[in-house]
């Protein structure tokens, strides 16, 4: 790539002209030239910035040990945004040079110290931990410490618990880092480092550690949480109830005793209130834990202030709560709510509980409902309702014009009832505008499927549009092919290709069970167009017997390129051995592709002749022909060893 | 002939899996440096399903195959590239960005370029799509130099990775809707109408602007392009992982003159992708600056 030699690169890097400079450092950078890393540094205090970020990109490429060992002094520099740059590269690759580091944890200056012990945190190098808990227990610099702290979490190893707990007599601001650090170890002795100082702690360090237990989620801080929970004032009881919830979920119900159950009832409904939105979500789901009539108003209440398209995540918790609690007035009501973000919730939420009680009280409210709570009500009453719903969706098929609505109805005739009757009514909404009306109503026809239907498409097949020629052969296919074996033999005699294709892929759902058919498709083995030829092979790849492994030997002298490739791979995998002379009769005149194609063939065909063409093929120059071959190879190998 | 949106097949639907997934990832990251996250897995497989159909082949890994090896590979990658990049763009895009560049910055290009008495202008757009915004570009040219144009020598480089873009580019005919937020009285001057509907950008538009591909993640084929006074670069670093992104707007800082300008994506930002460039703040959009 660089046609440049070390002192060209050093030469640019010593030039005057920025540009030079930016070129040399890129080439230092591609070359990972050590020796341009004293040049490289002195770039960073350059006044140009594009030469700066050259030099900063090039030193973050190449790391090692001594540009740690260049940069560090750059920690002393008198323009902060230098000190700041040099830090940042030093965090990406301080653990080049971990010792120099630990080194500055014992300088005289607190500010480097503060730095090595930022840059430390992020080495991941477990040589930290010990330098750390020593700048955190006994360094005189309160932000010295408390960097150790945080630089402790960073690390995330649970060998810092023990000096982390001791850190907590340090000073408020310590004890902040220190929780968030125990936070990140998340392992045994940080939950009860964190546990054994919540008595002692003030209040906003207790509320973050309650926060931290929280999501920690480590069962054993339930008691503790439990008993503050009745003595602490609200803000710190809701982060407690948020904690308590995360910890134990839908368990609640089984851990808790009654007295305790209705006291947490009493604390979510408060919670719910919260301004910090996970709190309420949490108090979301412990409602939908502990229930109750009330529960579901708080929650309704709560939910009016969604965005549904925003708050999308958010709605399907409360959703969950809702289905949780189960079925009552409350909810009954959230459906004739103004704000449709609880219209809609209580709508879904009825939906998924689908008792009789719940889909009647969605079909009564259907017809007050806007556009989009209707699609809602059709669509969750498409699912859980039954027999009794006929007409209803019937009705909505003669009265609607709204695509989803349409298609939830016809859903549920097809998906539900399977009714035949109600052929006659999905038949028109294959002429429907729109493509995905159209394709419910076909994939609900042939769901249902019967002798009316078929005897529709029958109709169809007659048509001299071709697409709709092309849906009725799909709908023999669907339908059952043998059945109709003969309007597919006409099929593929259709002036479209596309409804000859259709007619292939039909029969090769039949043709183990009927070899007739074969003679019929290899009719079309000089078809013009070749989709259907590629069909062909296709469908003769899926027939056994002899005359359809001759139809496919004939394939392999096809014009077209993938035609032969499929041949190949359906001559493969009938693996017999004896169309490999024909197969590799092709190799002189194939492309690479094809080649390759041969060679999976013969590796999956197997036996000897195979094996030892594969082991001539391996003479070849082109290193992914040899690649292919080897895995073959290979291949058979592990064969023979079975 | 397609029945439905999707067509119409009794074949199954097509999935990519993991390792089909890594593959073709990795081989569009090695061809033009743009990458797929995880998150966008089904999105390739949405897009490229018909790639699949068109092709008659069977599965992503044959995809691959067919790209890696096909003697057709190179007009497939092509297509690979139309299809992974979106290509929505329109004239006046942007306005607060349009006005910033018609306004503020070209203004003080001119004016610096005429106290120098050097009457030359260079701007690059890269990631041009269909052609909109060079020709956009080209357009405010025109209407602020009026008279004087003739007297500089002034070239709007146009580049996209996509060929297939670039012929519609070429051609230079578009619709009322990517005409939708274009002044009428400029339709009238730089646009005459070929058929109801379709626009075609006059000659003298064109004449300042020189269509060809390029690959943004070819360093060597960046330092091809001359240097520019301004470059547009609009919602095309996105595709683009971190360190893919560094090199371009690395590129195209080098590439840039003295008091150079970089516009990018109204919503897209230079932050932890580099420092080089001061960002200028106006009303509604930033516009980077290299300093002299």
């Amino acid at each position: 790539m660089y046609e440049m030699d070390t002192d060209q690169v050093l030469d640019l890097l010593q030039s005057d002209d920025p540009e030079e400079q930016r070129e040399g450092a890129f080439a230092a950078r591609d070359l990972n030239l050590q020796d341009a890393v004293p040049f490289l540094v002195d770039l960073i205090k350059s006044e140009s910035l594009g030469v700066q970020e050259a030099a900063d990109m090039a030193l973050r490429k190449m790391g090692g040990h001594h540009s740690v060992q260049a940069l560090i002094p750059l920690l002393s520099n008198d323009s902060p945004q230098i000190r700041n740059l040099a830090m940042d590269i030093l965090r990406h690759i301080g653990h080049h040079n971990i010792d120099s580091l630990i080194m500055l944890l014992g300088d005289k200056d607190p500010d480097l110290r503060i730095f090595s012990a930022d840059i430390i945190g992020h080495s991941g190098s477990f040589m930290g931990i010990r330098p750390l808990c020593d700048a955190l227990l006994n360094d005189p610099e309160v932000n010295v410490r408390y960097q150790a702290a945080v630089s402790l979490g960073e690390l995330g190893r649970t060998e810092a618990s023990e000096c982390l707990k001791k850190a907590f007599d340090d000073e408020e601001w310590v004890q902040y880092a220190v929780v968030e650090a125990l936070s990140k170890i998340r392992d045994e002795s940080a939950t009860h480092a964190l546990i054994q100082s919540l008595d002692d702690s003030s209040e906003l360090v207790s509320s973050m550690i309650v926060d931290a237990l929280g999501e920690m989620g480590n069962v054993k801080a339930l008691p503790m949480l439990m008993r503050r929970m009745e003595s602490s004032p609200t803000a710190l009881r809701n982060k407690i109830v948020r904690a308590v919830i995360n910890i134990l979920g839908s368990k609640a119900v089984v851990f808790l005793d009654e007295r305790q159950k209705d006291r947490l009832r009493d604390y979510l409904l408060v919670a719910i209130e919260d301004e910090d939105i996970d709190t309420q979500d949490a108090a979301v789901a412990g409602l939908g834990y502990v229930g109750g009539d009330q529960a579901t108003s708080k929650i309704l209440s709560v939910v009016t202030s969604y965005d549904p398209d925003v708050d999308a995540y958010r709605m399907e918790k409360a959703e969950d709560a809702l289905v949780s609690i189960g079925f009552n007035q409350a909810l009954v009501q959230g459906v004739t709510m103004e704000n449709d973000s609880a219209a809609l919730a209580a709508v879904r939420a009825l939906g998924r509980i689908g008792s009789p009680e719940a889909v009647q009280e969605l079909i009564q409210a259907f017809n007050s409902k806007t556009r989009d709570l209707q699609r809602e009500i059709s669509r969750e009453i498409a699912s859980s309702g039954g027999e009794e719903l006929k007409v209803f969706f019937l009705n909505l098929l003669q009265t609607h014009e709204d695509g989803d609505i349409i298609k939830n109805s016809m859903k549920f005739l097809a998906n539900k009832l399977r009714d035949e009757e109600s052929v006659t009514e999905l038949m028109p909404f294959l002429d429907h505008p729109w493509d995905d009306v159209k394709e419910t109503a076909l994939d609900s026809i042939l769901i249902i499927g019967g002798e009316k239907a078929l005897q529709e498409f029958k109709n169809m097949f007659l048509s001299t549009d071709p697409l709709k020629r092309l849906m009725a052969v799909y709908a023999f296919g669907r339908l059952g092919a043998g059945e109709n074996i003969h309007v597919l033999k006409m099929a593929l005699q259709d002036e479209s290709p596309e409804v000859r294709k259709m007619a292939l892929e039909a029969l090769a759902t039949i043709c183990p069970d009927n070899k007739e058919v074969i003679s019929q498709a290899t009719e079309v083995m000089n078809d013009p167009d070749r989709k259907v030829r590629l069909a062909l092979v296709d469908f003769l790849g899926g027939c056994p017997g002899q005359e359809a492994l001759v139809c496919i030997l004939e394939c392999l002298h096809d014009e077209d390129e993938w035609v032969r490739i499929r041949a190949v791979e359906s001559l493969g995998s009938k693996k017999d051995i004896s169309v490999v002379p024909r197969i590799l009769s092709l190799w002189e005149n194939s492309s690479k592709l094809q080649k390759i194609k041969i060679i999976e063939s013969l590796g999956i065909i197997g036996g000897q002749s195979s094996f030892r063409a594969l082991l001539d093929i391996l003479d070849d120059s082109d290193p992914d022909i040899l690649d292919s071959a080897e895995k073959a190879l290979d291949k058979l190998q592990d064969k023979g060893g079975e | 002939m397609s029945l439905f949106a999707k067509g119409i097949t009794l074949k199954k639907d097509l999935e990519i899996g993991d390792e089909e997934f890594a593959q073709l990832r990795d081989f569009i990251y090695s061809q033009c440096g743009i990458y797929i996250g995880d998150s966008r897995k089904y999105l390739l497989e949405n897009r490229l399903a018909n790639r699949l159909k068109e092709n008659n082949l069977k599965s992503f890994g044959e995809y691959y195959y067919f790209l890696r090896y096909d003697p057709g590979r190179r007009s497939e990658i092509n297509k690979l590239f139309e299809v992974i990049t979106t290509n929505e763009t329109s004239f006046y895009r942007n306005p607060p960005q349009i006005s910033l560049f018609q306004d503020v910055i070209l203004k003080e290009v001119v004016d610096r370029k005429r106290a120098e008495s050097k009457k030359k202008l260079h701007i690059w757009s890269a990631g041009c799509s269909t052609g909109e915004e060079p020709y956009n570009l080209s357009i405010i040219v025109h209407e602020a130099l009026k008279g004087e144009l003739p007297l500089w020598e002034i070239k709007i480089t146009a580049n996209d990775l996509s060929p297939g873009v670039l012929i519609s580019a070429r051609r230079g005919v578009y619709t009322r809707y990517s005409l939708r937020s274009t002044p009428e009285n400029i339709i009238e001057k730089y646009f005459h109408q070929v058929s109801p509907g379709r626009f075609a950008v006059k000659d003298r538009v064109k004449d300042l602007v020189e269509f060809s591909q390029i690959n943004l993640s070819d360093r060597f084929q960046l330092k091809q392009v001359p240097r520019s006074d301004i470059i547009f670069c609009r919602n095309v670093i996105i595709y683009f992982d971190t360190e893919m992104k560094k090199n371009v707007i690395s590129s195209f800082y080098d590439n840039l003159l003295p008091r150079g300008y970089l516009f990018i994506g109204h919503s897209e930002s230079l932050h932890n992708i580099s420092r080089a460039f001061r960002p200028v703040h106006y009303p509604g959009a930033i516009v980077y600056l290299k300093e002299g």
